[in-house]
């Protein structure tokens, strides 16, 4: 299928299905969606967040406990 | 030809009425499907798809890169190498700094509806990481 039709085609069962978004599951999902992309967000940057710290740490405090 | 790399939410911001950027988003789709405009992503966008936990708009968003898209990247090493600079020199996260480095090593443009990674901060701290690469440039569309 040409890349065109397949377009015009997928527009065109959204529309048959969008009656399904008008539900209150359509709302719960796009919370769910935003939370959940929020938290592995959050997760990774807490996790780059951590090693950045042990990092400057084990740079920081170790040559000074060799030295002290 | 205009060449862009699809982020994640380009395909969910596609499936999703309640989002204004939806109408923008469908007519560059529109571009891509006369043949105007060529599209990319990568198999970690696929992935993070697949983590769509709406059954009906996940396989809407899955066919729309199935369809599409004229390649989907996976990763290399030149990718991966940029990748860690990314991610040691800007704001950006592990899978973040992946899709960003895979766009910019393939010479693509980064289309994108993140307003994290598209902010100015985040632009300029990329741009300084390329300067010691003057064989890659960071060009982005944003949504």
């Amino acid at each position: 299928m040409k890349k065109e039709e397949f377009f015009d085609e997928w527009k065109g069962d959204w529309k048959e299905r969008k009656e399904e978004f008008h539900t209150n599951q359509a709302e719960l999902f796009r919370h769910i969606r935003d939370r959940k992309n929020l938290e592995i967000r959050l997760e990774r940057r807490m996790e780059k967040i951590m090693k950045e710290l042990s990092r400057s740490i084990s740079e920081e405090v170790y040559p000074i406990k060799a030295y002290g | 030809m205009e060449k862009l790399f699809a982020d994640t939410n380009i395909f969910g911001i596609a499936v999703d009425r309640e989002d204004s950027r939806r109408g923008s988003v469908w007519r560059i789709l529109e571009k891509v499907a006369s043949g105007e405009v060529e599209l990319h992503t990568a198999q970690i966008v696929v992935e993070e798809i697949k983590q769509n936990p709406h059954e009906p708009t996940r396989e809407k968003e899955l066919s729309l890169v199935k369809n599409l898209t004229t390649e989907i990247h996976d990763t290399d090493k030149r990718a991966e190498d940029l990748a860690n600079k990314l991610l040691n020199h800007t704001g950006l996260d592990v899978v973040d700094s992946l899709i960003v480095a895979l766009t910019i090593s393939n010479g693509l443009i980064f289309w994108s509806g993140d307003r994290y990674i598209l902010r100015e901060k985040v632009i300029n701290e990329i741009k300084e990481v390329l300067k010691k690469h003057p064989e890659y440039t960071f060009k982005y569309k944003k949504e």
